[in-house]
């Protein structure tokens, strides 16, 4: 029995075999399919133009058990998540890993407060501000008299330079020293501090943990 | 947008049959794959004006309809049933529309060459767009096409030798 034989064999034990389903219940479905993503499409569109579309993902405290969760989120809080389309990106996502780290991703140089305060939310000990120094209010920890390993901050792009998704860095909370805050300082190249757009070089330290500092 | 509607269910009309069978041989079930290939030809409509450049509208269709299988069985894999356990035969086909042992057969290969064998015989697709379709190597598309032939022969041979 050759192949041929035996594939035109099975192919008539499905001769009878025959879709049911009107093309009219088909297309009503697919209407209802097309009407839902352009919905969808514009909820994005629109959270996008209001500057509101930025999705993080919900870090467990330190010391909580670790759970990984991204959500989106809009300006409304208690509002139900939003989708995002795929193809619009947020300002900036925060991601918890399975070793402890937290990854966070900036594309664009806009709502740096609220990452700041996501990130102290979720219990890291952090000063992110637009530019490469750090507020005025602000002391260096120890007086600079200090090693920071990549342990405790490190650049997903080992060259140190901007990913094409943006800048992505790794920290690590708990090993940020006690009475020490971590200083990120987020700059753009050519443009004036804190306009929206792609991140350019970043500085880090340690601050010492003042209220007027973290107030600041 | 009407000759849109008229072209799609020409489509719809031409191909749903052949989709049909492919899914059926594919996952076993003829509820569920009547259902992935009504979901599939409805995802078509919903993006037709792109679907109906595709090379392969029907290729589309049947690796959405087994695509969202895989999703529908990654939710209901807690579910399985027990063999032997009041096990009611394959679902779906106990109208008697396919063979029985030939589905038996068929849902004894393995998930990828029960693929390779229905985009071959249902679709008339040949080594290379099976193996595109698919995401894998012509040499594997082969492989997998005569290890199942090797299975299915056997199959027919005893059917064979019973009815004779």
């Amino acid at each position: 029995m050759n192949d041929q034989y035996l594939m035109t064999g099975v192919k008539d034990a499905f001769a009878d075999v025959e879709m049911r389903t009107p093309a009219v219940r088909v297309m009503a479905r697919g209407n209802v399919l097309r009407r839902r993503r352009r919905l969808s499409l514009a909820a994005g569109a629109a959270a996008v133009t209001s500057g509101a579309a930025v999705a993080v993902a919900m870090l467990a405290p330190a010391g909580h058990p670790a759970s990984r969760r991204e959500t989106a989120s809009d300006a409304q809080h208690g509002a139900a998540p939003a989708p995002v389309s795929p193809a619009i990106l947020a300002a900036w996502t925060v991601t918890e890993t399975p070793n402890g780290t937290v990854k966070v991703t900036i594309r664009e140089m806009r709502n740096l407060a609220g990452l700041q305060a996501k990130l102290r939310a979720d219990g890291v000990h952090v000063v992110v501000t637009a530019s490469l120094a750090w507020p005025a209010a602000c002391r260096e920890w120890r007086a600079g008299n200090y090693r920071m390993g990549n342990q405790v901050l490190r650049n997903a792009n080992e060259t140190g330079l901007p990913s094409p998704n943006g800048t992505e860095i790794f920290i690590r909370p708990s090993a940020i020293p006690s009475g020490a805050f971590l200083w990120l300082g987020i700059s753009q190249t050519g443009k004036p501090n804190g306009v929206v757009g792609p991140p350019g070089p970043m500085g880090s330290g340690y601050l010492s943990a003042s209220r007027a500092c973290i107030d600041s | 947008m009407s000759r849109h509607r008229t072209e799609f269910a020409a489509f719809y009309e031409a191909a749903k049959d052949d989709c049909l069978r492919t899914v059926l041989a594919s996952v076993g079930d003829a509820v569920a794959a009547e259902d992935l290939v009504a979901e599939a030809f409805a995802r078509a409509w919903a993006r037709w004006s792109q679907v109906r450049q595709h090379p392969a509208p029907r290729a589309w269709v049947i690796s959405t309809a087994l695509n969202a299988n895989v999703s529908a069985w990654r939710r209901r894999r807690r579910e399985l049933p027990l063999l032997g356990h009041d096990w009611p035969g394959w679902p779906g086909v106990a109208d008697g529309s396919v063979d029985r042992d030939l589905m038996a057969a068929l849902q004894c290969l393995p998930e990828r060459q029960r693929q390779v064998v229905a985009l071959r015989i249902f679709l008339d697709l040949n080594t290379a767009r099976t193996a595109d379709m698919l995401g894998i190597a012509p040499g594997t598309v082969s492989a997998h096409l005569a290890r199942a032939m090797a299975v299915l022969r056997t199959e027919f041979a005893i059917q064979q030798q019973v009815e004779s």
